[in-house]
């Protein structure tokens, strides 16, 4: 807080925290999507065999799939935590 | 996160890094779940400490496999991270 507008008290840092803080928590629940979404759509999409180094053509389109069901499922699950976290 | 503002470029700054830290522990999360993936699929016989030929090569095809996974569910995540909001 800058008293009468002299800078006294100013706080420690010269960016706004809570700012930053909000941005880190979108960058955070984004990298931990992405690896939610590595992990559930490797256990549905690649069956548990590598005799070939390539994704096959089945497994491919299970992975768009699978990438675009789990977007949809972030929205509805997230909508009830949402809900549930506003009337708290 | 319109509501926020445009970060100023000294919160830019702390955002990268920020990024940066996160793009790291990303990396190794993802490197080590792949690691445990192909080691449990591939190492079954326990009664010898050195590789077998058959072993070895599981593990590069596994390995092989799961980095194009990844580019491959990458791609997605960032098409449908981009039309999420």
């Amino acid at each position: 807080m800058s008293m009468f507008g002299m800078g006294l008290g100013r706080p420690q840092t010269d960016y706004d925290e809570n700012k930053v803080n909000a941005y880190k928590g979108e960058m955070l629940m984004a990298s931990h999507m992405r690896e939610t979404m590595t992990n559930v759509c490797y256990a549905k999409c690649i069956p548990d065999h590598y005799s070939e180094p390539d994704l096959n053509k089945g497994e491919g389109n299970c992975v768009d799939r699978c990438a675009a069901k789990f977007f949809q499922a972030i929205k509805i699950v997230g909508t009830d935590l949402q809900n549930q976290a506003s009337k708290m | 996160m319109e509501h926020l503002g445009a970060p100023t470029p000294k919160e830019q700054k702390k955002l990268e890094e920020i990024n940066v830290d996160l793009m790291m522990n990303g990396i190794a999360g993802i490197y080590m779940s792949m690691v445990g993936r192909c080691f449990t699929h591939c190492i079954n016989d326990l009664t010898s400490k050195s590789l077998s030929g058959k072993e070895e090569k599981c593990l590069k095809t596994c390995g092989e496999k799961f980095m194009k996974y990844q580019q491959r569910v990458d791609l997605r995540y960032g098409e449908e991270s981009a039309n999420l909001q």
